[in-house]
């Protein structure tokens, strides 16, 4: 009988030791590649919304809702954007977005660095059409279901969560924003 | 039983989605688009394989009292290296996948090859029921992702092939469409693999 438990207790610690060595192997392998795909992502995001600009990255307080925010900015050094990293929740999993926004609080361009929403529903918030509508945006943000005055933004229709989710991510990059930018924005 | 016979057992006659029916939440989950069925029956085919083979290996020194314990950290261990494997060379996949890697862990294909083969059999037999096994899941997904990608967005592997005339019927790529096409494709299965069985037999 104690010959079994001891068994048992050797065997599952034998397999479970040697289950963590090999994952402490394959994530000292992977870590690096694993971050520095998610930099890219962020930075070619950033690039394709301001083309041109050197980003300075702004160190944050631990009460931002930014998870990064930069400056960009000329070659002279001259600030001339703003760009947030914001993470919302959306119907499935997070999303995360690249938002930028002119030194007036409007916005630039949306960018999202990682969605995981219903193929064919919540997808379409990534479209770059839809996407679009929020170009030139600041202040507050509408979203309805049509679009009637220039400040609304469309929802996806059969997808309110994933076009609520990522209109919100917006708002908040640019009610923040305003904080950096001095609060130049005109609400 | 040759390993010839055991894939195409996996495939066909024992397809684990289309005749055992086990492994349904993945298989409506990540067929809504034919890239993702691929992806999701690939890494879940080679978690399979490499745990069906450890396991065979290990079946004579688990103890039986925590063997269901011994599966799952195997099979977790390997769930984990294809998420970061994936996560560091594949991450477009791995962001189309997501959250649904991880829940290979409680495939039950998996712990069900684990359980009814690979604890009985030789490491051999094992991997090829594993490779048969795996084959079997991807080749259903696919079928099913296929046909659902085509009615619900009008693609195949993402390119568009009805032109732009063509209205998406998108419930086919949400959960009811799954369940739906899921019962045609088994029912069509099923009379198909009656006709072969009948002309056999006669």
């Amino acid at each position: 009988m104690n010959k079994e438990r001891v068994a048992m207790v050797s065997v599952l610690a034998f397999i479970c030791i040697a289950a963590a060595a090999l994952l402490g192997y394959v994530n000292g392998v992977t870590k690096d590649r694993i971050e520095a795909i998610a930099n890219d992502k962020m930075q070619s995001a950033m690039e394709e919304i301001i083309p041109g600009a050197v980003f300075k990255e702004i160190t944050l307080p631990d009460s931002s809702k930014f998870d990064k925010a930069f400056f960009a900015e000329d070659e002279a050094g001259n600030k001339t954007a703003f760009c947030a990293k914001v993470t919302v929740s959306g119907f499935a999993d997070d999303i995360v977005l690249i938002v930028g926004t002119d030194l007036n609080g409007s916005v630039l361009g949306v960018k999202i660095t990682q969605i995981n929403e219903t193929a064919g529903l919540g997808s379409k918030t990534n479209d770059e059409a839809w996407l679009s509508q929020f170009k030139g945006l600041s202040g507050s943000i509408n979203l309805k279901k049509v679009k009637t005055l220039p400040t609304d933004v469309a929802a996806v229709s059969g997808a309110t969560i994933s076009s609520s989710a990522v209109t919100g991510g917006v708002q908040t990059a640019l009610d923040e924003a305003a904080v950096y930018l001095g609060g130049a924005n005109d609400e | 039983m040759n390993s010839l016979k055991q894939i195409t057992d996996g495939l066909f006659a024992n397809n684990p989605v289309l005749v055992q029916l086990i492994g349904m939440c993945p298989t409506l989950a990540t067929t809504t688009s034919l890239k993702n069925a691929l992806g999701m029956g690939l890494s879940a085919a080679a978690v399979l394989v490499c745990s069906n083979v450890v396991i065979s290996i290990l079946r004579k020194i688990i103890p039986v009292k925590v063997r269901i314990a011994c599966y799952i950290v195997i099979i977790a261990g390997f769930v984990t290296v294809v998420d970061l494997l994936m996560q560091a060379y594949l991450p477009e996949l791995s962001v189309s996948l997501g959250m649904y890697i991880p829940l290979i862990v409680v495939n039950c294909i998996i712990l069900a090859r684990a359980e009814a083969f690979a604890s009985k059999n030789g490491v051999i037999a094992s991997f090829f029921d594993g490779v048969g096994m795996g084959l079997g899941f991807t080749f259903a997904l696919c079928l099913l992702a296929f046909f659902r990608e085509l009615i619900g967005c009008g693609t195949v592997y993402g390119i568009p092939v009805f032109g732009s005339g063509y209205e998406p019927v998108t419930v086919i790529v949400q959960t009811p469409g799954g369940f739906l096409c899921l019962g045609i494709l088994i029912a069509a299965f099923k009379v198909v693999s009656d006709k072969i069985k009948g002309r056999k037999r006669s």
